[in-house]
């Protein structure tokens, strides 16, 4: 009776063992291991990251693993922290789903001996050693208020589709967005806030049951990446392109079609790849020196400075049918 | 009997298996620190798994424990934080909000005579939207230290949610094996009808097993807050499955009649190593749900077979009259 059950099961085991391409890939002893995780896998953005990510480990020589939860969950991100802690990896860099949930994981990453740093989202401050940060958040809202502005005139209702409403650097870039638009264009008016959870699909009926509404708004922000690819299908569905002002943050792979027939003018966003790139650069300083300089040299994107416990990865770019072309992320 | 020791050698075979294989691919595996930390993330969902591993086996199911589990925790963080409820009592709170959410089910359930499917359905919504309602979708952080301990502390090199753990294995257990709720749930599950023939009190347990879940999803909820220090609405997605699932691969039929305390521990063990071994082997995400699945249908054909054997060697006449034997 057991010989059969332990037969099937070991099968079952060389099932589990032969199937993935790579078992724990070998570690030389002199580089350096660097655990790169996203807030979630299998989205273009942080595709884009870790493109950056792999080019920073080809140049310094260390090697970097790229993983990360499939949806944006913090308690799958704690579980895989573990393991890597386990694993003794040098360095960890994480993109935290929640502002405060990882702390405990990252104190104890620390407590281990290995460095930690944040980046795209950051932690408590005393979990990590530093935060990369891929725009200053005034900076991007400011950018954002204005691509706005030009396209309906400094004033009229408008309406903002955001990730989830618990999302720390969308809730920050609202608190800018409003004080800016209080400062600078006080007859623009956010009637409303929609959540769309990373989630293209909500985002999209979000967008719609807006546009039905709303029918006096004016324009939509969609401040994540997913949110703005699906609010413009929305509008471009509804055959409103070019009279619904939409911008937001997303990459221009993503948003070339809507660019080019109209729906989006102008959006805004950091680099991803270059956000990726820095951020093991980062790392790699920081293993080796245990603190960061004021500025520091990283591969192509020169001398970048550093701010108390922040890398900034500077300025946001704009994209718009001038320039789109000449980016391929 | 003879087939539930089949299926536990069998569940115990993958497990050692399991184990063989991912301490081959990763030297990390065996040390204390991996194997505890890989129980402080299954504590939660071994803890519920106890109370699942009841209700299927009276031919009910529950997907409404991950909903719970955030309501609890919420409960749980804005009690302490906004409405002035010193932190012990906060948390008898949260469990009284788990224990009547579970209730809430249960009278449903027993009493209206609803499918349990669509009772907790609509209950897994409705918890959801309590959560986020009460948080407005605002995490509450920054518990102190003395919660923290349940999730974060340690007795000895153990982590102190795998002791909770251990406890309500060991009690969920010996009420499914050794007092009459366990026996009634097994008589529900195999036939509701010759069970209220029987005059058995169908509709008391019923009402109990679910209040107990939902008790243990709140029980879960303290313990998931304290992991984070922090009480997410969102908590707890997914839960649900996650628990179902490893009650199913433990060997309890979804149809009800039949589960064991030991299996389910098993089932829950062979996800965590599976989920704790292809992380530190480096598996990727794409990798890992696909191999997740194989395990699952690779354990409901040993479950079927292991079946198959037993209910032979039952239908032999001598068997026949023990076959319903207490255990």
């Amino acid at each position: 009776v057991t010989k059969r059950g332990v037969l099937t099961s070991l099968s079952l085991s060389c099932l589990a063992a032969c199937g993935p391409p790579a078992a724990e890939p070998p570690r030389s002893e002199a580089a350096l291991t660097i655990g790169v995780m996203p807030k979630l896998i299998g989205i273009d953005y942080f595709n884009a990251c870790e493109r950056g990510a792999r080019e920073a480990a080809a140049e310094l020589g260390l090697e970097v693993v790229y993983d990360g939860p499939i949806v944006n969950d913090v308690t799958k991100q704690a579980e895989m922290l573990d393991a890597w802690i386990a694993r003794r990896f040098d360095v960890i860099a994480v993109a935290p789903n929640d502002p405060h949930a990882l702390a405990p994981t990252l104190t104890r990453a620390r407590g281990e001996g290995l460095e930690v740093l944040t980046w795209d989202a950051d932690s408590d401050p005393e979990s990590r050693a530093y935060f990369v940060n891929q725009a200053p958040a005034r900076e991007l809202a400011r950018a954002l208020v204005d691509v706005m502005a030009e396209q309906i005139g400094g004033d009229g209702p408008v309406a903002i589709v955001t990730g989830s409403l618990t999302a720390a650097n969308q809730n920050i870039w609202m608190e800018h967005m409003r004080e800016i638009i209080r400062e600078s264009y006080p007859a623009m008016e956010i009637v409303t806030v929609k959540p769309s959870e990373e989630d293209q699909q909500l985002a999209f009926q979000v967008t719609q049951d807006l546009l039905k509404a709303q029918p006096g708004l004016e324009g939509i922000f969609a401040l994540t990446t997913v949110a703005l690819p699906g609010a413009a299908e929305a509008i471009r569905q509804s055959g409103r392109s070019g009279e619904i002002a939409l911008t937001g943050v997303a990459t221009p792979n993503q948003m070339r079609p809507y660019v080019i027939d109209g729906t989006v003018k102008a959006f805004v966003l950091w680099n991803p790849v270059d956000l990726g790139y820095l951020t093991v650069y980062a790392a790699k300083r920081l293993r080796e020196e245990g603190a960061l300089p004021a500025s520091f040299a990283a591969g192509r994107l020169g001398e970048i400075a550093v701010e108390g416990d922040e890398v900034l990865l500077g300025p946001p770019l704009r994209f718009d049918r001038e320039n789109i072309g000449d980016f391929a992320f | 009997v003879s087939g539930e020791r089949t299926r536990h050698l069998a569940l115990l075979a993958t497990l050692a298996a399991l184990i063989l294989v991912v301490s081959l691919l990763s030297e990390h595996f065996l040390s204390a620190d991996n194997l505890f930390g890989m129980t402080r993330h299954l504590a939660e969902i071994g803890i519920v798994a106890c109370g699942m591993t009841l209700v299927l086996v009276t031919g009910g199911i529950d997907l409404s424990v991950g909903s719970l589990l955030a309501l609890s925790g919420i409960v749980l963080g804005y009690a302490w934080r906004d409405w002035g409820i010193a932190l012990p009592l906060a948390a008898l709170l949260a469990l009284a909000v788990g224990a009547a959410g579970g209730a809430l089910n249960g009278l449903l359930i027993a009493r209206a005579g609803f499918p349990p499917l669509v009772v907790t359905l609509g209950t897994m919504a409705l918890y959801r939207g309590l959560a986020l309602r009460i948080s407005e979708a605002q995490p509450v952080s920054g518990f102190p230290a003395g919660l923290g301990w349940l999730g974060q502390g340690h007795l000895g090199p153990v982590p102190v949610q795998t002791l909770v753990w251990g406890a309500v294995v060991i009690a969920g257990g010996v009420v499914l094996h050794r007092t009459p709720v366990g026996l009634f749930a097994r008589a529900i599950g195999d036939n509701p009808r010759a069970a209220r023939f029987a005059a058995l009190p169908v509709e008391r347990v019923t009402l109990a097993i679910y209040t107990a879940t939902g008790l243990l999803a709140g029980l879960a909820a303290l313990i998931s807050t304290a992991r984070f220090s922090t009480a997410r609405a969102d908590a707890g997605a997914g839960f649900e499955l996650e628990v179902i699932t490893a009650v199913v691969l433990g060997g309890t039929a979804i149809t009800g009649g039949r589960g064991t305390a030991l299996g389910t521990l098993l089932g829950v063990l062979i996800l965590g190593v599976a989920r704790n071994g292809m992380t530190l082997a480096g598996v990727e995400q794409e990798w890992r749900s696909t191999l997740t699945g194989a395990i699952l249908i690779g354990a409901a054909i040993i479950d079927a077979w292991a079946a198959r054997r037993a209910g032979r060697s039952r239908c032999s006449p001598e068997t026949l009259a023990t076959r319903e034997e207490a255990p």
